[in-house]
């Protein structure tokens, strides 16, 4: 190699950036290799050369950093040395491999940049938090998984308690079930026969449209539906079993009993029954009791429309005191579930009491001349008591329902708050799997929960809002909507945006309040619902008193003020059009009677499309319910400048 | 006589500064110095002296060199820096304050005030 060559490679050496690199890897992955190359060429004795190393290996300092301290130490020792000290001297004078190092070690690193001074302070910040946090996560862990709820009153017994005054024998639903099993297997087989019969039709004529089969569309059906001849036959066929459900809805109350256990039957004709057990007798991890009762309400919900057929199909015979009858019980149901007393039986008691009051309208409409005045007065005193009660829902019930599950799933410190517990950790998710099960919940509550691992469990007990917050939060919120109830539609703000941006459950509360996440109903669905069942019914009372004034005066009222007070104790109010009254009007000999609809103004009872119709009486459109005053005080939204909802909500004559 | 660690701690590294304030020295000579001119009172091993150099080097107090000696053996010498200097006339004057003060309550012996 020439010299040339020899500079420049020496130079690379010394400066390449990859061989520097590669040294400076190899000094990190082996901090002490040259230290011992260093020691194990140095002039020292090997008592001494020992002593060195291991002091300076338990440095544990960076490589270039031992290598001086070893240059050092044995340049201290050879002068001892050559001073003629001797070897255990010398060794003596070192010190203690252990604190020797220590020292060394500090004051090395304080040899060391800024920089590496800075970023050493901040990981030991980190790793003084990170200890601390770790610290105070377990003393929750132990906490969270230690801590037992505190169960103080029974809640089955207080919901049971209505119905457990009643005796078997006045319960209603035992004897609707034969009714219920066979209207669910039959319904069943014609939801498979309209499939099938659709499907032989669309491969025959693939353009044609599908028919409308009568079971889809009853209680009102029409002559030329399919399917029409099924439900006459089975509605002749199950007389016996209508009968006995009619009569037995005379009862006072539905008798079904709450419980967290039930025993679930597949019978060979495909029908599912539940039997209710007797509560767990140990208190057990907290389950919304809702889940219990949705099989029951669903029935319930199914059933009345086949009694509302019956209903329509004793008219068409000419019979109006069986009609009567068949109406009246489907009534009942409503009346009867309202009683259940949650939130979601007042909803299916809204939906059964539309149902009833659509069919009583219909049949009204299409033979006006069937009901006397006495038989009038009758469907009008049963709508009212039926409407009076499914249009107030129970909401302390919806409170029982949500301190049952506090005190099942939170702690207990004897003043109402606590923290929650690794079984009501556990419960909350569970609940919301068996509500997605019922087609309750959505499912980003179900996905909530059960993204929340036992890990995190924990950190709820500083993270969440406590026992007492949310129970407080709860109670506000039934009270605001209570008092909303009791007052008008425009009030719907008061309870709008939970979750959101309102005062009463704003988001930074329900978001740290899982319980209240899960279990918080839609409180202004519910308030609207309602508002808008009270309205339904008003508008059935009121075409009840048109026609009985029709067959005393053998002509339509010309004012609804001609059937106050004798008909009609009080003309009742547009919700949509604050102070006014409910509209009537008389049109080619049709009576009309109508609300203004979510654009609030009195289009002279002009119909909406059917696409239209939700849109139209919509009370939440009309009052908006953002609790931000400058979105709720606005009372005509321009979204409803679209033609298609510029119309009323006509309640009479009854929609086709 | 053993000297208090607490003791040392405050006279040990002004001993050091005061003795490379007149040549910058190397670790054995630092040590052989302080025994010998303090009579064995400042005496200090190897685990002693140099995390006392580096403390004092990574002030800035002093720096370091490597350097050939005479007989052919590297030493690491040690100099005082300017920042040394100052901090050294600043701590002499502190120990002469505290020496007066000592020897006017009589503490210290044959020395007056």
């Amino acid at each position: 190699m020439t010299s040339k060559t020899a500079q420049a490679w020496t130079w690379s050496r010394e400066h390449s950036p990859l061989l520097r690199l590669a040294r400076w890897l190899a000094a990190r992955l082996r901090p002490h290799a040259r230290t011992a190359a260093y020691l194990a060429a140095a002039d020292l004795s090997e008592p001494i050369r020992q002593h060195i190393d291991q002091i300076v290996r338990r440095t544990r300092l960076w490589s270039e950093e031992r290598l001086d301290i070893a240059r050092e130490l044995t340049s201290h020792a050879r002068e001892a040395a050559d001073r003629g000290q001797s070897p255990e001297s010398i060794r003596d004078t070192l010190g203690d491999p252990r604190p020797t190092a220590r020292l060394l070690r500090r004051a090395t690193r304080r040899k060391r940049s800024w920089l590496w001074q800075t970023r050493h302070r901040l990981r030991q910040a980190a790793t003084g938090a990170f200890v601390l946090l770790l610290g105070m996560y377990a003393v929750l862990f132990i906490r969270f998984n230690t801590a037992s709820p505190t169960v103080r009153w029974d809640f089955y017994e207080r919901v049971n308690a209505r119905n457990s005054q009643y005796p078997a024998e006045q319960h209603a639903y035992p004897d609707m079930e034969p009714l219920i099993r066979a209207w669910s297997v039959e319904f069943n087989r014609l939801v498979m026969l309209e499939a099938d019969v659709n499907n032989q039709e669309r491969h025959a004529e693939p353009e044609s449209e599908p028919p409308v089969w009568a079971h889809t569309t009853m209680p009102v059906t029409t002559l030329e539906q399919t399917g029409l001849a099924e439900l006459l036959a089975f509605r002749h066929q199950s007389r016996p079993l209508l009968d006995q459900a009619i009569t037995a809805l005379d009862r006072p109350t539905l008798g079904v009993m709450y419980s967290d256990r039930f025993q679930e039957t597949q019978h060979e004709d495909g029908f599912r029954s539940y039997t209710m057990l007797p509560p767990s007798p140990e208190p057990r991890s907290a389950e919304s009791a809702i889940g219990t009762l949705l099989p029951w309400l669903g029935r319930l919900r199914s059933v009345s429309r086949i009694i509302a057929f019956d209903a329509v199909q004793y008219a068409n015979e000419g019979s109006p005191d069986e009609s009567l009858r068949s109406l009246t019980a489907v009534f009942r149901i409503a009346e009867l579930t309202a009683q259940e007393s949650t939130l979601i039986s007042s909803l299916v008691a809204i939906a059964v009491q539309d149902l009833a009051e659509v069919t009583a309208l219909r049949i009204l409409h299409d033979h006006p001349d069937l009901f006397n005045e006495q038989q009038l007065a009758a469907l009008s005193h049963t709508i009212a008591r039926a409407g009076l009660a499914s249009a107030n829902p129970d909401l302390d019930t919806e409170m029982l329902f949500f301190e049952e599950f506090m005190q099942r799933a939170y702690t207990d410190n004897g003043q109402g708050d606590g923290h929650l517990t690794a079984a009501g950790w556990e419960a909350m998710r569970q609940m919301g799997s068996s509500a997605v099960d019922f087609g309750v919940a959505e499912d980003p509550a179900a996905e909530t929960l059960q993204t929340l691992s036992k890990l995190t469990g924990p950190m709820s007990i500083t993270l969440h809002a406590s026992r007492r917050e949310q129970t407080d939060a709860y109670r506000r919120i039934i009270a605001e909507t209570h008092a909303v109830l009791a007052s008008h539609p425009s009030d719907l703000y008061r309870i709008g945006g939970l979750g959101e941006n309102s005062p009463l459950a704003p988001k930074n509360l329900v978001d740290r309040s899982p319980a209240m996440d899960a279990l918080l109903p839609a409180f202004t669905r519910v308030a609207e619902s309602t508002f808008q069942s009270r309205a339904r019914t008003d508008a059935a009372l009121v075409a009840l008193a048109c026609h009985a004034y029709r067959l005393r005066h053998a002509r339509w009222p010309a004012t609804l003020s001609e059937l106050s007070p004798d008909l009609l104790p009080a003309i009742p109010q547009d919700p949509f059009a604050p102070g006014e009254p409910i509209k009537y009007l008389v049109r080619d000999g049709q009576p009309f009677i109508y609300y203004n609809g979510a654009n609030g103004t009195d289009q002279q009872a002009t119909p909406p499309s059917p696409d239209a119709l939700a849109t139209v009486r919509s009370l939440s459109v009309r009052y908006p319910t953002d609790p931000d005053p400058k979105i709720h005080n606005r009372l005509a939204p321009p979204r409803l400048r679209d033609s298609t909802t510029n119309a009323d909500w006509i309640l009479y004559p009854p929609a086709d | 006589m053993k000297i208090e660690r607490e003791l040392m701690r405050g006279a040990g590294p002004t001993a050091v500064l005061q003795l490379l304030s007149a040549r910058p020295m190397y670790g054995y000579e630092l040590v052989e110095a302080l025994a010998k001119r303090t009579d064995g009172v400042l005496a200090m091993g190897q685990s002693t002296l140099y995390p006392m150099l580096y403390n004092l080097e990574a002030k800035g107090l002093i720096e370091a060199e490597w350097r050939d000696a005479d007989s052919g053996r590297e030493r690491k010498y040690y100099a005082l820096t300017g920042k040394g200097r100052t901090r050294l006339a600043a701590e002499l004057e502190q120990w002469n304050s505290l020496a007066g003060a000592l020897a006017a309550l009589g503490v210290l012996k044959g020395v007056t005030a």
